[in-house]
């Protein structure tokens, strides 16, 4: 239910009380479903941090690692559209979803998988400038906030709709800025806890913790790169959960969309 | 009344849904000048795909031809269901090749960064 007018904070607030009610099972199978392509991500990212320069003349390899990341890819995209379809649902009856979450219209996911590949695509192509990241969010953002709205197949529906929700710009800034300081909170909290349970270990248990010291030191890349990849797969939720709502809020401030959701689902049940 | 004077018949400038009509008077004198759906009502043309007598409200142009109401939905659909189809190959085609552009553009900066280091 579209409770208070659009706004950072209100998107905010609702979203948290929309991954309360969605956090089991739908946010356990996003996660579930997340991690195979976080962890291909780590594995891609720490084999080009250990060819480095010489990376070039490994293509193979590296185009191997790409090509199982994408499809560890196609897998995420099927949780975060499970659990996009929980979050409207949730935010519409206010209770926690049944098995209707899994039942993603066809053509949405189709379009979803079309504009979330572009995301995708303009992340990696941007990467190097240091935008990449900001404007692959923000895509993949809106593409996961609107893929419900798709009700007819093809190419140029979902780009229109991702265009015309891209024109409340400035909640969508500063959402993005909110993630940002949201990541690295959890970046803190994952390796702050990772430490703590090392140090209970050793010192409870009489767990032999000096190996596992050097291991999980901010000196290993690997535990970095995982610790950078456990931040991104706990604010997972939310982002997916605030763009749900920014599209469903922002359109119903404009078209009513939410009313003829709401009415076909009436006529569904 | 699908009726033309003498005169007008002979400088030729009946209009072709009259001649239609006329072609169909031929078939069936009794029943071709009324509406098939309406039969009070007299015919001003007729349909093109399944030769139905016409009155005005029942009859609509389409592409400069004459179609009563059934036939011109069923040729509405077929376009749609085309492009339904014509959009499914398109979406899933179009992230097939994103989704492969976007491997190689992920080993393209990829190797960049690494170089750069």
């Amino acid at each position: 239910m579209i409770r208070a007018p659009l706004s950072t904070t209100s998107v905010l607030d609702e979203s948290a009380a929309v991954v309360r009610a969605t956090v089991t099972p739908w946010a356990a199978l996003l996660l579930a479903t997340s991690i195979p392509y976080r962890f291909m991500q780590i594995v891609f990212a720490d084999r080009l941090i250990e060819l480095g320069s010489n990376a070039s003349q490994y293509g193979d390899l590296l185009r191997t690692t790409a090509d199982i990341t994408c499809a560890a890819f196609f897998l995420s995209l099927c949780g975060r559209a499970i659990y996009a379809r929980a979050c409207r649902l949730a935010s519409e009856s206010g209770v926690a979803p049944g098995r209707e979450a899994l039942r993603v219209p066809l053509v949405a996911f189709a379009s979803y998988v079309f504009v979330a590949s572009i995301a995708e695509a303009v992340t990696y192509l941007l990467f190097v400038t240091g935008l990449g990241i900001a404007f692959g969010a923000v895509l993949s953002g809106l593409a996961i906030g609107t893929m419900e709205l798709n009700t007819e197949p093809g190419i140029r529906g979902p780009l229109r709709r991702l265009a015309r929700y891209s024109g409340s710009s400035r909640i969508i800034a500063s959402l993005t800025l909110v993630f940002l300081c949201a990541l690295v909170v959890a970046l803190l909290n994952v390796a702050a806890f990772v430490s703590v349970i090392v140090s209970l270990a050793s010192t409870v248990g009489g767990w032999d913790a000096a190996r596992w010291h050097v291991l999980l030191s901010l000196h290993n890349r690997r535990y970095v790169l995982t610790i950078i990849a456990g931040a991104l797969l706990i604010i997972q939720p939310f982002w997916i959960a605030a763009n749900v709502l920014l599209v469903r809020k922002s359109g119903s401030a404009e078209t009513g969309d939410d009313l003829r959701v709401w009415f076909e689902e009436l006529q569904r049940s | 009344m699908v009726e033309t004077t003498r005169e007008q018949r002979s400088a030729g400038n009946v209009p072709a849904k009259l001649c239609r009509s006329r072609m169909n008077d031929a078939i069936n004198p009794a029943a071709a000048r009324r509406c098939a759906v309406h039969q009070q009502r007299p015919a001003f043309a007729v349909c093109m795909q399944c030769a139905k007598t016409l009155c005005q409200e029942c009859a609509t142009q389409w592409d400069g031809i004459w179609y009563c109401a059934a036939c011109l939905a069923s040729r509405r659909s077929a376009p749609a269901a085309k492009s339904r189809v014509g959009g499914w190959i398109a979406v899933i085609a179009a992230a097939l090749v994103i989704l492969f552009c976007s491997t190689r553009f992920m080993v393209w900066s990829g190797v960049l960064l690494a170089g750069l280091r």
